[in-house]
């Protein structure tokens, strides 16, 4: 059993080393990042003008047309609305950055950017990514953040499996399995 | 050389082990949430009543939460003719909060979830920036075990190769999820 283990612990890991790296280097560029409600994303007035009679979803897939990033995510009708005074307001999310698009008439829009930086793209990159038309790239790198999500749960679980089936007198290896479970645990009620 | 690194890999894996566990749980409830719509979080309301309110909102705010026990970041204050508004935020928990001066009540809405709900937002939180000291243990806690993470990935592959039998097959995995991924990187960065 323990060779047909270490395997596929071998394997599973070289297989998802990479998903590995981009999820430390997310979690790490998280840990660093300042506080988020500081930031002031860059807002200006461009001109935009839909063709008349254009329905709310037709003017929001022209919106991601325009000002979405690259792979920006197809925008679903329950985010399309209009606020109290009837703006046609349109959020749009890529792994790139974040644009909210605001039609002040038919003539102008109100558009507000914030571009990722590589440390957030990153970040961005360690979550699942949206399922749609033009964003093939996306979803490929989802499918492999879903092998992943069962690989890191794999190698957690068959590593502690190896290290109890081979070494398990080791004493600070216990008290290393005992502190990472306490210390989450600890966590967990502190928080709750 | 070849058994320090595998005592670090060893000892470092094994305590980020229910870390990673957890997190790969929350991702996957993050990925398929329609699988866990039992888990969403229940509503409560209730209210707050103020005695001897501030006339200062940063005090006011202050008096609100610490009245009705309201743990966490303090997110989207909004004040307005008739009082003041705002959100408070921590893993598992979120209050709405809404204050009318008129009638010194502020209305609280509370989202709050069970062990599920729990670590996913434990999944969503991170930095040293939090109002919340434990919140803010809690993003170094992550940094530490990200560090973890990539240090127990590097020794894991320097091991592999120590492992001559290994080698042909863990190759191709390793090669090709590197082309495969790295790709993947550049294109949806770039175009």
């Amino acid at each position: 059993m323990v060779p047909l283990v270490r395997k596929l612990h071998i394997y599973s890991g070289l297989l998802i080393l990479w998903a590995l790296l981009v999820s430390a280097i997310s979690g790490i560029h998280v840990t660093m990042r300042p506080d988020p409600r500081q930031k002031a994303p860059v807002v200006k007035t461009v001109p935009f003008a839909p063709p008349a009679g254009s329905s709310d979803r037709q003017i929001a897939d022209l919106i991601r047309e325009e000002f979405g990033f690259y792979q920006s995510k197809p925008v679903p009708d329950w985010v399309i609305g209009r606020d109290d005074a009837g703006v046609l307001t349109v959020p749009l999310w890529s792994p790139n950055g974040y644009v909210t698009v605001r039609v002040i008439d038919e003539r102008q829009a109100e558009v507000t950017i914030d571009e990722f930086g590589f440390g957030e793209y990153v970040n961005q990159m360690h979550t699942h990514l949206p399922l749609g038309k033009r964003a093939i790239f996306a979803w490929l790198w989802s499918v492999y953040m879903e092998l992943a999500i069962f690989g890191l749960a794999f190698l957690s679980v068959s590593g502690v499996y190896l290290w109890a089936a081979t070494r398990p007198n080791l004493w600070w290896a216990r008290a290393s399995l005992i502190a990472g479970t306490f210390g989450l645990l600890f966590f967990y009620v502190a928080m709750k | 050389m070849y058994s320090t690194l595998r005592n670090i890999h060893l000892v470092l894996g094994l305590v980020i082990a229910a870390f990673m566990l957890a997190y790969a749980a929350s991702a996957f409830r993050m990925g398929h949430y329609f699988l866990f719509r039992w888990s969403s979080p229940t509503v409560e309301t209730s209210k707050v009543v103020v005695q001897d309110a501030p006339r200062d909102p940063r005090m006011l705010v202050k008096k609100i939460r610490d009245e009705g026990d309201m743990r966490g970041d303090l997110f989207d204050v909004a004040t307005s003719s008739t009082g003041i508004a705002f959100m408070v935020r921590r893993p598992g928990t979120q209050h709405d909060v809404v204050y009318d001066i008129r009638t010194n009540t502020a209305a609280v809405t509370t989202k709050s979830g069970g062990f599920w709900e729990m670590i996913d937002k434990m999944h969503h939180t991170g930095g040293v920036w939090h109002d919340d000291p434990i919140l803010s243990a809690w993003g170094m806690f992550v940094g530490f075990s990200s560090v973890c993470l990539a240090i127990v990935a590097l020794t894991g592959v320097f091991l592999w190769f120590q492992r001559n039998r290994e080698r042909r097959l863990g190759g191709i995995f390793l090669i090709g999820s590197m082309v495969v991924s790295l790709a993947l990187l550049i294109i949806v960065r770039v175009g």
